[in-house]
């Protein structure tokens, strides 16, 4: 691709929409058994919307969630049990990593 | 290509046994997964790791690559595989699910020189790799949406105009489908995923979707109480100071942060300043001294 080719655009790109799963499709696209998500949904680790289980909606955040999970669990071989508490300290822990660095933004502005 | 020195790799002496290997990948695994770690190289180091550990884990492969290291090859130093090597028949890790058989790029050419193709190609997984960049956001386009500006480096350098969509938040990741890394041979091209950041405002400080910002109010808007215009990302709105206000005090303005569902909120952190000692303020500030008994000090009397 040449340079030129890309001042001559007028529409700038959309972001792709990601749509929201039910229990059934989000099964086939991990490949993992009714039972295994209903077990991560009790223990809190992911979290669908809506109540009863054939309302569960899952976002296309909660697909990345399952899937960081599962190569969490395949490479670094935990167990289901550590499984949830790992996740959620990593979320912590990114958390404050953003904060770190925009606070470090603004200090050092 | 160059030989691998796979033990130095794992961090391990070349007679460790496949109990110590194991330990030595979960260690390193837990410090350069892409999941976990904040090292710029990780996803490299990352690599190097799996391979290293998919020839030191499987007995036959290591025992292969044995007899070439006692060979005398040295690592870095140019290599091919001696005549009548085979890199066929080693078998594979067969259950997929980890991030080696999602996201990285096949092994090394050395490992396949050896071992041959280590991925199995499944259909679906015929696609280009994704690519993941970063882009800043000024906070007002996060807040209201609009279009950035991006030049990507690398193989596919290109300059893309991309669209920001309202409520976006440090590190909110974007995706756009199929602009990744074209496919081999006609294969679908992988998706760019780009990883907000946003820009220091030079008034607001944001944390997810809440917005921060310090007000500043004179001592007689806190002891009376005021109705003070603020600023937020929709404008100026009417905030109510209760009497009494105390410097450092914070009020919330509810939904008056970053769009999402839920919106962020406004928090108004009060500063009490003082208005400078000229001629005409200097005797009231005396006026005052003489009326008040307070002691702003009065806290820290008992450590003395």
């Amino acid at each position: 691709m040449s340079s030129n080719d890309t001042t001559q655009r007028t529409d700038p790109l959309e972001p792709s929409e990601r749509t929201t799963l039910d229990l059934t499709t989000l099964c086939v696209v991990l490949e993992l058994r009714e039972e295994r998500i209903c077990a991560w949904v009790a223990e809190g680790l992911l979290r669908p919307r809506g109540d009863a289980r054939r309302d569960w909606a899952f976002p296309p955040e909660q697909l990345d969630r399952a899937r960081r999970a599962l190569r969490l669990q395949h490479d670094l071989g935990l167990n289901d049990e550590a499984l949830p508490l790992v996740m959620d300290l990593l979320g912590e822990v990114q958390r404050l990593r953003r904060r770190v660095r925009q606070l470090e933004d603004r200090f050092f502005e | 290509m160059e030989f691998k020195d796979y033990y130095s790799t794992m961090g391990v002496d070349p007679d460790a046994d496949a109990e110590a290997i194991k330990k030595a990948y979960r260690r390193l695994a837990r410090k350069y997964h892409p999941d976990v770690s904040d090292e710029p190289d990780a996803e490299e180091r990352f690599k190097e790791l799996g391979e290293a550990y998919e020839v030191l884990r499987d007995p036959e492969k290591r025992e292969a690559y044995d007899q070439l290291r006692k060979g005398g090859h040295r690592p870095g130093e140019s290599f091919r595989p001696p005549p009548g090597w085979s890199n066929e028949g080693f078998e594979f890790r067969g259950a997929g699910g980890g991030f080696h058989d999602e996201d990285l790029g096949g092994f090394s050419d050395f490992f396949e020189g050896l071992f041959g193709g280590a991925r199995r190609p499944r259909p679906e997984a015929r696609r280009g790799r994704d690519v993941r960049a970063r882009i800043d956001v000024d906070l007002e386009t996060a807040y209201a949406g609009g279009t950035r500006r991006i030049s990507l480096a690398g193989a596919q350098a290109r300059t893309l105009e991309v669209r920001i969509p309202p409520g976006v938040t440090e590190g909110t990741r974007i995706r756009l489908a199929g602009k990744g890394e074209p496919g081999p041979a006609g294969a679908p091209a992988g998706d760019l995923y780009l990883e907000v950041h946003l820009r220091p405002h030079h008034r607001f400080d944001v944390d997810e979707r809440n917005v921060q910002l310090v007000l500043p109010i004179a001592p007689w808007e806190a002891a009376l109480g005021a109705d003070i215009e603020v600023p937020t990302l929709a404008g100026r709105v009417s905030m109510k100071i209760p009497p009494g206000a105390a410097s450092g005090q914070r009020l919330r303005l509810r939904g008056r942060g970053l769009p999402g569902s839920p919106p962020g909120d406004q928090y108004v952190t009060l500063k009490i300043v003082a208005p400078p000692a000229d001629d005409r303020t200097r005797a009231l500030y005396e006026q005052l001294r003489g009326a008040s008994a307070f002691d702003p000090r009065a806290d820290l009397e008992d450590a003395a």
